[in-house]
C-alpha cells in the first residue's frame, strides 16, 4: 500500500522518517497526525517510535537501517541512543558511528541484503555498515551524484533511483542490488527520491505532492498492492509519457 | 494550471463613478487649507500638487485597466478568437485604444495647467487654473463612458468564462441541438451542465474534468451547431467552432440516431461533413446516441447507408451510447481518452521531448548475480490481513444471493441477529398487548430477580418470619392500659386549655422591663477567660475578636462586578426593594398623583412648544443654522476649497 | 658563457648552419588520452563494474572489487566526466600521487615547450652550441615561433645593423641612433612635467573635456612643460627621420599614458604604431640618460652563447622549480579523505618551546628554503636566561640561530654561565659595601693586564642586572656612600644610563648620595660631563647678576605689602558689613534714617537692607521705607517679613 503523507506542510516525508522491515522512526513534530498517520498502519506489526537524532527532526537523514540494524552518526545524544534502545526490538543491532559524512541517510542506501555508499565514505564505517547491517556494501553513484542515499529508495522487493540515470547504469545497479529498479520521481516530479518516500517491503508512505502516475509507479516497483514492476512498461507508458512531457 | 484566469481584472466603473472616485480622493488626500496671504508659490504649488495628484490617478488607474485586459495578440488564439466572437475584436480594440488615448489626453490636461499655473498670480487665479485642470479630465473621462461600460460589461463576461487550459489533453463534444452533447458531459464528469428537452440549451462553453489513467483529463460540452455557411452562425454557434477549430482535442461528435432532436439522421450527416475539415489532424469518433430508441442495428437500410462512408473511414469510431441508459457511456470516455492519449503519445515521440525520459519508462529486472536467495521480509500479521481481505471478498454477497434466487430472493435481515439463537431468530414478536406497548414493559433480567426474590421468601417461611406469637393481657397489663388512655385524654384537655388562655394581644414584655443590656464583648471574653486562667495572650487576631459590627454602614464597600459574592454580604449590600424614581420622596397616593399629573403638564408644554411627537422625540429642524456658521470666508468652505 | 654582439661575426657563423629552438622534454606527460568510448563487457557476464571496466569471475572477487581505491578512484573520474584508467595505471599512479582522491587538478599540458626565459630565446645551431637572444628582436608580441621566420630574422638582424633608440619617462627624453656599437646621433634632455602629489590625477583632469581644470602655478608650469616637451621631441625626432627610416629596429620604451601619447599621439604621430620594426624594451631600465641608453643598446644586441647543453638546462630547471616553488606557496593542502585518519603524534607547543635550539627537527619550510640561505657571523646579543619566545622571531633570525655551529654554541654557553656567576658576586660586593672586597675582585680580573687603567674602567663600568643598571647604579641604589666614592675615583663613569634612562645621579633621591655625586663633581669638575650625568654643579655669581637679583626681591616685596594692604581694606568692609547685618530690622532702620540726615551734610554709605552691600551711588530700590540693592533682595525680605507687614 502507498500512502500519501505530510510533515507539518512539508512533503519530504523521507527526511522526518526512517522506514525499515523491523521498526520505523518518526520524527517529533508539532502535532501528531504525521506519527498517527504511521501508526494505524504500522504499529501492530512493528514499532513505530518517535525519534530525534543530535537534537533534530531530520532523522530520516541522519541515519540508515534495515531489518537487522541502525546506524545513527556520532552526534546522538546518549539520551536519544537510550531511548532508541529502549524502543527498538532487540535483536535489532544498533550503533553510533564516527564517520564525517554524517547525513549517513544521504550517503547509505541499503535494504536488508545490499547497501550502496559514497565513495568518499570511510572504510571503517564500510565495515560497519557490513556487519551491523548485515549487507554486502558496494560503493557506488547514481547518475554522476554521489548521494546514493538522498537519489535511491530500495526495499527487499524493487528500487527507485534518480530519473536521470542511464539505462547501462540501472542495469548495473539491478545486478548489484538484485532488484527490478526502475527510475521516477516523487512529490510531483521530485529527483530526490528519498527525501519524498520511504518504503518497506509491504508499504510505502509519500509526500502528499506525489501525483498518481508517481503512486503508480512507487506501487508497481515496489510490488505493493499486487501491482508488478513490468506495468511501468506496458500499461503506464503511454500515461506516463503523457504526464513527463 | 490556470494560465488563463481572467477572473482577477479589477472592476471598471463607469464614468460617473469613475470621475467621483478619482476627484474625492484627490479631495482627501491633498491638503485643504490654503490662505490668500500665504506666499504666492505656496498658493502654487498647492494646487499644482491637486493637479498633478489628479493627473497621476487617473494615469494610474487607465493604465490598470489597459494592462489588465487581456491583448487579443498575447493570449492562446483560442481564447483571442473566442473573444472576438463574444465581445467582436473590433470593439474591444477600440474601447481599449481610446481608454489610452483618454489617457494621454489627460496627461497633456495636466502638463499644459501645470504650466499655466506657474503664471497664476493670485489663489483666486491659481484656484480657477485648478478648477479648470480637473474640469477637463472629468470632461475628458465622461467622454469615455460608453467604453467604461462595455468594458465592465466585457470584464463580467470574461470572469465567468470556463478556464479551459488550451495545451492540456481535451475531449471536445460536438453535434446537433439537443442530440444529448449535455447529458454525456453530465455522466462523465461533474459539470452539471443543466439540461433541458429543447434545443440551445446550452449556450456557451462548459468544461468538466474527469480522471482515466492517472490523468486528468479535461470534456468541453459546446453548444450545439446547425448546419448552415459560417458567416451565419450566430454567435452560440460560433463558440463551438473556435473551440473546434483551435484546441488540439478528440472531438466526440453527437448523432441522434432517433431523430428525436428535429433533425433527420442525413442532416446529421451534411452537417458532420460540412465540419470536417475542423475534425482534421484530430482523433475523432462519432457517437451514436440514445440507442434506447434506435439502435444502430435497427436502422432501415436507406438510413444504413448514409452511415456507410463513415462506418467505412478507418480513422474515424462509430460508437453506440445511450445516456438514458448508460449503455456504452463508459466505452465511449475510455475510447476518446485512449485515442487522444495514443495521439499525443505519437506526437509526442516524433519529437526529441521522449528521450529524455526513455530511461524512466523501462524497468530493469536483474540477472541473478549469485545463488543467494534475497526474499522480501513481510511479518504474517500482514501476510494474514491480507488473506483475511482476500477472504472476505471470497464470500458470498447479497448480490451473488439475490442473482441466485432470482426473482424468489426476499431480503433476509434477521439472518444477521448473531446474538440471538439461531431457533429464535424468526419469532414473532407481538408489539401491543391491550393497548400497552411491550417493549415498555421488558426487564431483561426479570427472570432471575423474580428467582431470587422467591427464594428469599422460602428462606423467610421457613425460619417462621410470618408466625404471628400469641399475647396474652394479665390484670394488671389492662389497667395499666385503661389508664394511659385517661393520661392521654387529659392530656389533650390541658393542653387545649392552656391555648385558649394564652389567647391575649397584650405585650409579651411589659414596658417596664428594662432593655436588655448587651453585654457580651471580646474585653469582657477576655478579662474573664483570663480569670478562670486561660492564657488569653496572642489572640489579638484571634478569631472571636472579628466580631460582625451592626451598623450597615461600616460593611465593607460594595463591588459592582464581583461575580462570586458571597451570600451574607450580598443581602447586606443590595437594598432589599429600591423605590422607583417617581415615587422616590412620595409621600402618599395623593401626593404622588399630584405628581404625575405635575410631570405630564411640562411634557407636553415642550412637546408642544417644538412641535414634537411626544417625549421621545429628539428631532432637530435645522441642526446648522446659517445664521450660525455662515461666516465672511469665500473661496469655498474650509473642507472644500 | 661568453658574450658577443649581434653584430659581431662570430654571431653569423653560430647561426649560418642553421638553427632551431631550444625544447624543453616535459617529462610528466600523461600518457595516452584515450577518449571517452563506451565499454561493452566482451562475454554476456553479470559481474561486471562498468566505471573500472572490468568483468568478475565470481561474487567475492566483485565486492572486494568495490572495496578498492581504484574503483573509488574511477568513480570519482567519472563524476568529473574524464577518463577512467586501468588497474596498472592506477597502481602506478598511486606510487607517486600520495593522494589518489583525484581531486587534485590535472596540470595542464603546455603545447609550448620551447624554451624561453626572462624574455630571452633559447636557440641551437647545427654544432650543437646553444645561444640565446632577446625574443622580440625576432618576433612580434603574439607571432608564433616557426623556424622559417627564426633563421631569416637572424640573418636580417646581423646584417642591418643600424638601430634607433628612444627612451621616455619622467619628463626625461633619451634618444639615439646606433650603427653597430658606435652611435650617430644622440640627444637627451629633461623637462618639468612631473609634479608630485597631484600632478597626475591634474594630468588625467585635463584630458577629460569639460571638467575642472587645475589653475594653479604649477599645473600651468606642467601644462607648458609637457607642451615644450611633446613638440621638442618632436623636432629632434623628425631631425633624425632620414637616419631613423634607415634603421632597421626602433626600440623605444614609453610608459603610461602621456608618454605614449608623445610617440603615437597627435595629429601627425612621430612613430607608426603598425610599424613592424617598433619594438618595446623587454626589462627593466632606469631613468632615461646617456648611459641608460648605452646599456640598453648593449644589453639587446648582446648574444649569450653558452659552452654546454647541461648548462643551460642548469639554468632553465632553477627558474622552473624557483616559478613552481612560488606556486607551490599558494597551493591549497588537499585533504585525503581515502586515508583513516590517524593520529599525528604533535609535540605540545610548551615542548617546543623548551627544546634547545640543537635538538630541533628541521621542518619542511626550512628544507625548502635551505637553497638560499646567508651565514653571517652577526651576533645575537642576548643572554640565555631571557631567550625570547621562538615565534617572536623572524623566520630568518631563526634560521640563522640554527645555522650556528654546535660547538661554537656550547663554549657560548658555559662563558655566558661564568659571566653571569661572576656578576652576581659583583652585584653582591656593592650592593653590601664591600670595598675591599670589591678592590680585590676589579685587582684579580684586571691582573696581568697591561693597559691596567683602561681595562679597568671597563671594568668599573660593567652593566650588572638585565635593567642596565651599572656598578655606580647599583651602589648608588643601595645608598653605598664609599662603594660610590671608591668607584668614581676608578673612574666609573656617572653619565651611563641604565634601560630606564636613568643616570646614577637620578636614580636615587638619597641627598647623601647625591651629596658625594656633587662633591666629587666639584672636585673633579672637568672629568666627566656632568650636565649628561644630571649632576648640578654650583656656579659662582656675578655682581650683575647679584645686584638684579636683589632687585627683583625688592620689587616683589613691594608688591606684597600693596596686595595686604588691599585684603585689610575688603576685610574691613566685610566686618562692616557682617556688622550690619547683625543688627535687627528697627536698629537698621534706625540707622538709615540717621545716614539720612546726615546725608545732607556728607555722602555716607547707604546699605542695602537685607544683604548689606554697599549701594550708595546707585539707584536703591525702596520697599516700606527699607531701601534694597535689588529686586532679589527686597522679593526675599518681603517673603521673610510677610507676617509682620500684614
Amino acid at each position: 500500500m502507498a500512502f500519501r503523507v505530510q510533515f507539518e506542510n512539508n512533503n519530504e516525508i523521507g527526511v522526518f522518517s526512517k522506514l525499515t522491515n523491523s521498526y520505523c522512526l518518526v520524527g517529533i513534530g508539532g502535532s501528531e497526525n504525521f506519527y498517527s498517520t504511521f501508526e494505524s498502519e504500522l504499529s501492530e506489526t512493528i514499532p513505530v517510535i518517535h525519534a530525534s537524532l543530535a537534537g533534530c527532526r531530520i532523522i530520516g537523514r541522519m541515519s540508515v537501517g534495515n531489518k537487522h540494524g541502525l546506524l545513527v552518526p556520532n552526534s546522538t545524544f546518549d539520551t536519544e541512543l537510550q531511548h532508541l534502545r529502549n524502543s527498538l526490538p532487540d535483536k535489532v543491532k544498533l550503533q553510533r558511528i564516527e564517520e564525517r559524512l554524517s547525513a549517513l541517510g544521504n550517503v547509505v542506501a541499503c535494504n536488508d541484503y545490499v547497501a550502496l555508499v559514497h565513495p568518499d565514505i570511510d572504510r571503517e564505517t564500510e565495515e560497519i555498515i557490513a556487519d551491523t547491517l548485515n549487507v554486502e556494501v558496494f560503493r557506488q553513484t547514481i547518475a554522476n551524484n554521489v548521494l546514493v542515499g538522498s537519489y535511491s529508495v530500495l526495499s527487499n522487493r524493487g528500487a527507485l533511483v534518480h530519473p536521470n540515470t542511464p539505462l547501462s547504469d540501472q542495469q548495473e545497479l539491478s545486478t548489484l542490488l538484485q532488484l527490478p529498479l526502475a527510475a521516477g520521481t516523487v512529490n510531483r516530479g521530485s529527483n530526490a527520491v528519498a527525501a519524498g518516500m520511504v518504503v518497506n517491503d509491504w508499504c510505502a508512505f509519500t509526500g502528499m505532492d506525489t501525483t498518481s502516475t508517481e503512486v503508480t509507479v512507487i506501487e508497481s516497483i515496489f510490488r505493493l498492492n499486487d501491482a508488478v514492476p513490468s506495468a511501468i512498461t506496458s500499461s503506464m507508458r503511454a500515461t506516463l509519457i503523457e504526464s513527463m512531457t | 494550471m490556470s494560465l488563463y484566469n481572467f477572473k482577477k481584472i479589477a472592476v471598471v466603473p463607469t464614468a460617473k463613478d469613475f470621475i467621483d472616485i478619482m476627484l474625492s480622493k484627490t479631495q482627501r488626500k491633498t491638503p485643504t487649507v490654503v490662505h490668500k496671504h500665504y506666499k504666492i508659490s505656496r498658493i502654487r504649488s498647492f494646487y499644482m500638487r491637486k493637479i498633478k495628484y489628479t493627473q497621476q490617478n487617473f494615469h494610474d488607474r487607465l493604465s490598470q485597466i489597459l494592462t489588465e485586459f487581456p491583448k487579443l495578440d498575447d493570449v492562446h488564439p483560442f481564447y483571442a478568437d473566442l473573444m472576438n466572437v463574444l465581445y467582436d475584436k473590433d470593439h474591444y480594440k477600440l474601447a481599449l485604444g481610446q481608454l489610452n488615448t483618454a489617457k494621454h489626453l489627460i496627461d497633456n490636461v495636466s502638463r499644459d495647467y501645470l504650466r499655466l499655473l506657474k503664471y497664476g498670480d493670485s489663489l483666486y487665479r491659481c484656484k480657477q487654473l485648478k478648477r479648470a485642470a480637473l474640469g477637463r479630465m472629468a470632461t475628458i473621462m465622461k467622454r469615455q463612458g460608453a467604453n467604461l461600460t462595455y468594458l465592465e460589461q466585457v470584464r463580467q463576461h470574461l470572469a465567468r468564462l470556463p478556464s479551459i487550459d488550451p495545451y492540456t489533453r481535451t475531449i471536445i463534444i460536438c453535434g446537433f441541438p439537443n442530440v444529448g452533447k449535455s447529458s454525456f458531459i453530465n455522466k462523465i464528469t461533474r459539470a452539471d451542465v443543466e439540461v433541458q428537452p429543447y434545443a440551445f440549451t446550452t449556450k456557451s462553453l462548459y468544461v468538466g474534468h474527469t480522471d482515466y489513467k492517472y490523468l486528468r483529463w479535461q470534456v468541453i460540452d459546446t453548444p450545439g451547431i446547425l448546419d448552415h455557411p459560417l458567416e451565419e452562425r450566430n454567435v452560440i454557434e460560433m463558440q463551438a467552432v473556435t473551440a473546434l477549430a483551435h484546441l488540439r482535442a478528440c472531438v466526440l461528435y453527437f448523432l441522434d440516431l432517433s431523430e428525436q432532436c428535429g433533425h433527420l439522421l442525413d442532416e446529421q450527416i451534411k452537417l458532420y461533413e460540412s465540419i470536417k475539415p475542423l475534425f482534421a489532424n484530430k482523433p475523432l469518433i462519432i457517437v451514436a446516441n440514445k440507442t434506447d430508441i434506435v439502435k444502430l442495428d435497427d436502422l432501415t437500410s436507406e438510413r444504413k447507408a448514409l452511415l456507410k462512408d463513415i462506418e467505412e473511414d478507418p480513422n474515424v469510431a462509430l460508437l453506440e451510447m445511450s445516456t438514458i441508459t448508460d449503455f456504452g457511456v463508459m466505452e465511449v470516455k475510455s475510447a476518446a481518452c485512449e485515442k487522444l492519449l495514443t495521439y499525443r503519445v505519437d506526437q509526442k515521440m516524433r519529437t526529441k521531448k521522449v528521450d529524455g525520459i526513455l530511461n524512466r519508462l523501462h524497468v530493469t529486472i536483474p540477472e541473478p548475480r549469485d545463488n543467494v536467495e534475497r526474499p522480501p521480509c513481510i511479518p504474517d500479521s500482514i501476510l494474514m490481513k491480507k488473506q483475511q481481505l482476500a477472504d472476505k471478498r471470497k464470500r458470498k454477497l447479497e448480490r451473488d444471493i439475490e442473482l441466485e434466487e432470482g426473482d424468489d430472493y426476499v431480503l433476509d435481515r434477521n439472518k444477521h441477529y448473531v446474538e440471538i439463537p439461531e431457533e429464535e431468530r424468526y419469532d414473532i414478536i407481538p408489539e401491543i398487548w391491550e393497548g400497552h406497548n411491550v417493549a415498555d414493559y421488558i426487564d431483561p433480567d426479570i427472570f432471575q430477580k423474580l428467582e431470587e426474590l422467591e427464594r428469599e421468601e422460602e428462606v423467610r417461611e421457613q425460619s417462621g418470619m410470618y408466625i404471628v406469637p400469641k399475647i396474652e393481657l394479665d390484670d394488671t397489663l389492662r389497667e395499666i392500659k385503661a389508664l394511659a388512655i385517661k393520661i392521654r385524654e387529659k392530656k389533650f384537655i390541658l393542653k387545649d386549655e392552656a391555648r385558649v388562655n394564652k389567647q391575649s394581644n397584650k405585650p409579651k414584655l411589659p414596658r417596664t422591663v428594662a432593655a436588655k443590656i448587651r453585654n457580651r464583648s471580646v474585653t469582657r471574653l477576655r478579662s474573664e477567660m483570663t480569670e478562670l486562667g486561660v492564657d488569653m495572650t496572642d489572640t489579638d487576631n484571634a478569631h472571636f475578636t472579628k466580631t460582625k459590627s451592626r451598623s450597615r454602614s461600616a460593611g465593607p464597600v460594595a463591588k459592582r462586578m464581583k461575580m462570586d459574592v458571597d451570600k451574607r454580604s450580598e443581602s447586606k449590600n443590595r437594598s432589599v426593594s429600591r423605590t422607583p424614581r417617581n415615587e422616590l420622596g412620595v409621600k402618599d397616593v395623593a401626593m404622588q398623583r399630584r405628581v404625575s399629573k405635575l410631570a405630564h403638564l411640562a411634557i407636553s408644554k415642550k412637546v408642544r412648544k417644538y412641535g414634537l411627537k411626544g417625549e421621545a422625540d429628539r428631532f432637530i429642524g435645522t441642526k446648522k443654522p446659517k445664521h450660525l456658521f455662515a461666516g465672511k470666508r469665500g473661496i469655498g468652505k474650509t473642507e472644500r476649497r | 658563457m661568453n658574450q658577443i654582439r649581434i653584430f659581431d661575426e662570430s654571431f653569423e657563423a653560430a647561426f649560418k648552419n642553421g638553427v632551431q629552438f631550444l625544447k624543453i622534454s616535459t617529462e610528466d606527460d600523461n600518457g595516452s588520452r584515450e577518449p571517452l568510448t563506451k565499454w561493452a563487457p566482451s562475454s554476456t557476464s553479470k559481474l561486471i563494474c562498468s566505471y573500472c571496466k572490468t568483468e568478475f569471475d565470481d561474487v567475492v572477487q566483485q565486492r572486494e572489487h568495490y572495496k578498492l581505491d581504484w574503483h573509488r578512484y574511477n568513480l570519482k573520474q567519472n563524476l568529473r566526466v574524464k577518463p577512467t584508467i586501468t588497474e596498472e595505471d592506477f597502481n602506478e599512479k598511486a606510487d607517486d600521487v600520495s593522494s589518489i582522491s583525484g581531486s587534485d587538478s590535472e596540470k595542464e599540458d603546455s603545447s609550448e615547450n620551447i624554451a624561453i626565459l626572462r624574455g630571452r630565446l633559447f636557440l641551437k645551431n647545427s654544432e650543437g652550441v646553444v645561444f640565446s637572444l632577446y625574443r622580440c628582436l625576432l618576433f612580434e608580441k603574439k607571432e608564433e615561433l616557426c623556424d622559417e621566420i627564426l633563421l631569416k630574422g637572424l640573418e636580417k638582424l646581423h646584417r642591418n645593423n643600424q638601430w634607433t633608440l628612444l627612451m621616455l619617462g619622467g619628463g626625461h627624453f633619451a634618444g639615439g641612433v646606433f650603427q653597430g656599437s658606435t652611435i650617430i646621433l644622440h640627444k637627451t634632455f629633461h623637462a618639468y612635467v612631473i609634479r608630485s602629489g597631484q600632478g597626475s590625477s591634474q594630468r588625467s583632469m585635463d584630458n577629460r573635456s569639460g571638467s575642472f581644470q587645475a589653475k594653479s602655478a604649477g599645473a600651468s608650469l606642467r601644462r607648458y612643460n609637457e607642451l615644450a616637451l611633446t613638440q621638442h621631441i618632436h623636432d629632434i625626432v623628425r631631425a633624425w627621420k632620414k637616419e631613423i627610416d634607415n634603421s632597421s629596429l626602433i626600440v623605444y620604451r614609453a610608459a603610461g599614458s602621456f608618454n605614449q601619447f608623445v610617440f603615437f599621439g597627435g595629429k601627425a604621430p612621430l612613430l607608426d604604431r603598425s610599424d613592424s620594426r617598433l619594438k618595446t624594451i623587454p626589462f627593466v631600465t632606469k631613468r632615461p640618460t646617456f648611459a641608460e641608453l648605452k646599456r640598453v643598446h648593449t644589453l639587446l644586441t648582446t648574444v649569450t652563447m653558452y659552452e654546454s647543453f647541461d648548462q643551460v638546462s642548469g639554468i632553465l630547471k632553477q627558474e622552473a622549480t624557483d616559478s613552481s616553488l612560488k606556486r607551490s606557496k599558494k597551493k591549497t593542502t588537499n585533504i585525503d579523505r581515502a586515508k583513516s585518519r590517524e593520529n599525528v603524534e604533535r609535540p605540545s607547543p610548551i615542548n617546543d618551546s623548551s627544546m634547545d635550539d640543537d635538538v630541533r627537527v628541521p621542518n619542511d619550510s626550512d628544507e625548502n628554503l635551505e637553497v638560499d640561505l646567508i651565514f653571517s657571523d652577526q651576533e645575537i646579543s642576548m643572554s640565555s636566561v631571557l631567550q625570547p619566545f621562538e615565534d617572536s622571531l623572524t623566520v630568518e633570525e631563526r634560521r640563522q640561530r640554527k645555522k650556528k655551529s654546535k660547538k661554537d654554541k656550547l663554549k657560548h654557553k658555559r662563558q655566558i654561565k661564568e659571566d653571569l656567576t661572576r656578576k652576581k658576586q659583583l652585584y653582591d660586593f656593592v650592593s653590601s659595601g664591600h670595598v675591599q672586597n670589591l678592590e680585590n675582585h676589579l685587582k684579580e680580573r684586571g691582573g696581568g693586564h697591561v693597559h691596567m687603567e683602561i681595562h679597568n674602567i671597563a671594568l668599573v663600568n660593567e652593566v650588572l642586572d638585565d635593567v642596565g643598571n651599572t656598578l655606580l647604579h647599583v651602589a648608588a641604589l643601595h645608598q653605598q656612600l664609599e662603594v660610590i666614592r671608591f668607584l668614581l675615583e676608578k673612574g666609573a663613569d656617572p653619565c651611563l644610563r641604565n634601560q630606564k634612562q636613568q643616570t646614577a645621579y637620578s636614580c636615587t633621591q638619597n641627598n647623601n648620595v647625591r651629596k658625594i655625586f656633587k662633591n666629587f663633581a666639584q672636585e673633579f669638575p672637568e672629568r666627566h660631563n656632568y650636565t649628561k650625568a644630571q649632576i648640578p654643579v654650583p656656579v659662582e655669581l656675578t655682581e650683575e647678576q647679584l645686584n638684579r637679583r636683589n632687585a627683583q626681591r625688592k620689587l616683589k616685596k613691594e608688591k606684597d605689602k600693596e596686595k595686604k594692604k588691599i585684603t585689610q581694606l575688603i576685610q574691613q568692609e566685610e566686618c562692616e558689613k557682617q556688622r550690619y547685618l547683625n543688627l535687627s530690622d528697627r536698629e537698621k532702620r534706625a540707622l538709615a534714617a540717621e545716614r539720612r540726615i546726615l546725608s545732607t551734610n556728607g555722602s555716607v554709605v547707604s546699605r542695602c537692607f537685607l544683604c548689606g552691600t554697599d549701594i550708595s551711588g546707585k539707584v536703591p530700590f525702596e520697599y516700606s521705607g527699607n531701601r534694597f540693592c535689588s529686586i532679589d533682595c527686597l522679593k526675599a525680605h518681603r517673603l521673610s517679613n510677610s507676617v509682620i507687614l500684614s
